[in-house]
């Protein structure tokens, strides 16, 4: 824990983090572009989940969303990475022992596993069930915890704000 | 008006929202939620009609079927803003980026608006004119302003 203060305190006083600290624009400016990063993450997600559990796109087939929506997914997960370590670096000492902060990286994490193991397993059969209007239960889950955790994750980063 | 102001910012379910914490915070992510899908849908169209998105559906096709999202969003995203706005108003109310952000929002509503009546038009069109591209892309830029103004009004100003 103690080191991970001190990288903290040593990221604040890099120039990047002092400068986007101490503008009156470049804080507000990325946090603009994070926005915009989780209207394209979680837009993209929320579709597929949905689509997992059968509320929406129920006749097309869930590769072909898979594959139109993921790119989007993508590029914001890029965005929100890159954004948000700008961000964090402003006001990292701050910022880590912050509970909101705290349960959304713990969040992201979940979601990471929830996507990777969804993918290394209940996708791996999606020729069986590609047009199923409904996925399979372990699929159904997946989609579900996805939205939830999510869903979670950008109002515990809102809440870091009132914390 | 700033009378009037102070006496929203005292009315008895305004002061209760503004001094519990988990209640302001709450009406916060409504507010966040809402703008996503507000600002998400439009942008989409938006890119829709500058050809960068969703090109495999026409103009109408994704105009019709996120619009009716746009407004529901619209619509919560104002009341939420407006209980926000409340819990603070005589703050709110002179506040010049607060002033900025309200006034690219109703210009940003007045293109989604124009948007909306001209897309069977430009759907009928072989190519989208330049035009059309040109109104999309200021209704883009407006969203992008106004969520920019409202992240000011904490930075700058101090509020919310």
């Amino acid at each position: 824990m103690h080191l991970l203060f001190e990288f903290c305190q040593w990221l604040e006083q890099t120039s990047t983090g002092t400068a986007i600290r101490e503008s009156l624009w470049l804080f507000p400016i990325i946090e603009t572009i994070h926005i915009f990063g989780i209207i394209s993450l979680v837009g993209s997600t929320s579709i597929l989940d949905l689509r997992l559990m059968g509320l929406t796109f129920r006749e097309e087939p869930v590769s072909k969303l898979a594959k139109r929506f993921l790119p989007w997914a993508w590029a914001g997960f890029v965005v929100q990475v890159v954004t948000g370590l700008l961000l964090f670096s402003s006001e990292a000492t701050k910022m880590v022992g912050n509970a909101g902060f705290q349960y959304k990286m713990l969040m992201i994490l979940v979601a990471g596993l929830n996507a990777f193991v969804f993918h290394s397993i209940a996708y791996q059969s999606v020729g069986k069930w590609d047009r199923d209007p409904v996925a399979p239960l372990s699929a159904r889950i997946a989609g579900l915890l996805s939205i939830l955790l999510w869903f979670g994750i950008v109002a515990a980063g809102r809440w870091i704000a009132y914390v | 008006m700033l009378s009037l102001c102070e006496w929203l910012e005292h009315t008895g379910l305004v002061s209760t929202i503004a001094e519990t914490g988990w209640m302001y915070a709450t009406v916060s992510v409504i507010h966040y939620f809402t703008l996503f899908v507000l600002v998400g849908t439009i942008v989409l169209v938006d890119l829709r009609i500058l050809g960068v998105a969703a090109r495999s559906q026409s103009v109408a096709q994704i105009a019709e079927a996120l619009f009716p999202w746009t407004w529901t969003a619209l619509g919560l995203a104002l009341l939420s803003g407006f209980i926000m706005f409340a819990t603070d108003a005589g703050d709110y109310y002179p506040d010049k980026i607060f002033r900025i952000k309200m006034t690219v929002i109703l210009l940003a509503v007045v293109f989604a608006v124009i948007v909306k009546r001209n897309v069977p038009e430009w759907d009928r069109a072989p190519v989208i004119s330049t035009g059309a591209k040109l109104v999309a892309f200021v209704s883009l830029a407006l969203w992008v302003g106004a969520i920019l103004a409202g992240v000011e009004i904490a930075a700058i100003s101090g509020l919310g």
